[in-house]
């Protein structure tokens, strides 16, 4: 039965206060309970490395988590695999980094011939959080002469800026908040997500301030509807803790001939982070209904 | 005194790699008993055994160090090559009567191995085989195992 990525994403489990208190971690092992899962996910994997339309010779994948992954990946795009791993493991002639972790420094080392110069590589991990395992595994190619082309994870923590440490680009199946917050990894808390009672007044405010007391034309109405849309997404974006959302901002101009009108509008994808939100402006000469979904960014 | 295999050149050629795995794949079906999990010791287990899972269409299941694996676990204490340590299994990784193939890179005293065998019968499942890409056989680490060895290399 094969998978969907949603559902992979979904195997994911989270255990709080674990290996330390504070730290949620996530448990990427019950996607290998189900090779269905596995095939969906390195699938999915490999179709984004291909998409970047360059040679890739070499995955590097971190020890250990790494090590599951990257030889599926590998194997499927028919290309090498080296292993990045703490000091002391690996035989022979190395390069090695130091770079601080999550809880304290660390050294991480590659074979020197693992890669030649001028290859063009992919990394691979399980999670990405502060950046520091991922940006030593950079390095490290770089001390080789090779080229990292993408970094790709399963699990990407927000807020901790790991893909900013990284000269590549990088892409992950889900993202989670470092600690968790609210029930579920991939959605927002309460505080950081769209309430209808924040943005209404805002938007009963940007319609009553433009529409004041203008009267229904037949010219012009578009660039007023698009120009009161823009103003509400302009004011929703800078909302402090809605970073994570994209608004759509949907603006009706009617004019006002005493008719009878009743506009119902409801749109959501995930009920339990997205949002619609209506306000409607009258005056004697224009009825206006401004419709915004919010829709959250995993 | 250490002599080390080094295993990751295989890993430089991806028709190797198919060429391994499926070795070990035939030799699987060969026992002719279905395989449920199949169970790959941390690190270099990791390697192979999602990919013989994969071809065999069955769960992958690891055995780490103490510390490392989240929730429920069974735990066990080994004498390893250069002393005693822990592994772990989580407790819903195997269902009671799972037939278990465990795989790694190398089996040496057995220490590590017999480790995995005890993890996997207190969590009910039955051993079927062990697998690695080298034996040093002149440790005798098949004797410690109650289930049967194959190799693919015996040094």
């Amino acid at each position: 039965m094969p998978y969907t990525i949603e559902q992979v994403k979904a195997l994911v489990r989270e255990f709080p206060d674990f290996p330390s208190k504070g730290i949620l971690f996530r448990d990427i092992f019950p996607i290998f309970r189900h090779p269905e899962a596995v095939e969906c996910l390195v699938d999915h994997f490999v179709e984004r490395i291909k998409a970047l339309g360059q040679q890739v010779d070499v995955v590097v994948g971190l020890d250990a988590r790494g090590f599951l992954f990257g030889p599926l990946i590998a194997i499927k795009l028919g290309v090498a695999f080296a292993p990045v791993r703490k000091r002391g493991k690996l035989p022979g002639e190395v390069v090695s980094v130091t770079y601080m972790k999550e809880y304290g420094p660390d050294v991480f080392e590659m074979q020197a011939d693992a890669l030649a110069a001028g290859q063009n590589v992919v990394i691979i991990d399980d999670l990405l959080a502060t950046g520091g395992s991922c940006k030593a595994a950079e390095d490290l190619v770089a001390q080789l002469k090779g080229n990292v082309l993408l970094s790709a994870f399963v699990i990407s923590l927000v807020g901790l800026e790991g893909d900013k440490k990284l000269k590549a680009p990088d892409m992950t199946l889900t993202h989670g908040m470092p600690d968790g917050g609210g029930s579920a990894t991939l959605r927002p808390d309460y505080m950081h997500r769209f309430r209808p009672t924040v943005a209404k007044p805002i938007i009963t405010e940007i319609l009553r301030s433009t529409l004041g007391n203008a009267k229904y034309q037949a010219e012009g109405m578009v660039e007023l509807s698009t120009g009161i849309g823009e103003k509400i997404v302009e004011r929703l974006v800078a909302e402090p803790g809605l970073e994570r959302y994209k608004f759509v901002a949907n603006v009706s101009i009617f004019q006002n001939n005493g008719q009878g009108a009743r506009m119902c509008i409801g749109a959501t994808w995930d009920p339990e982070s997205d949002a619609a939100v209506q306000e409607t402006f009258t005056n004697e000469s224009i009825r206006c209904v401004a419709v915004v979904l919010a829709v959250y960014v995993y | 005194g250490i002599l080390f295999r080094d295993i990751f050149p295989i890993f430089r050629h991806p028709e190797a790699v198919e060429c391994l795995v499926m070795h070990f794949v035939e030799r699987i079906q060969a026992l002719n008993r279905q395989v449920d999990v199949v169970v790959g010791l941390d690190a270099r287990g990791f390697l192979f055994g999602p990919l013989i899972a994969l071809k065999l269409g069955v769960a992958f299941a690891p055995v780490r160090k103490r510390g490392k694996l989240p929730g429920e676990v069974v735990s066990v204490t080994y004498m390893k090559e250069y002393g005693p340590d822990v592994f772990e299994m989580q407790a819903d990784a195997l269902q009671p009567g799972q037939n278990v193939v465990i795989v790694d890179d190398l089996l040496a005293t057995g220490g590590s191995c017999k480790a995995a065998e005890d993890l996997v019968a207190m969590l009910k499942g039955n051993v079927l085989l062990s697998t690695f890409v080298i034996s040093l056989v002149g440790l005798e680490g098949d004797k410690k195992l109650k289930a049967p060895v194959y190799a693919l290399i015996e040094c």
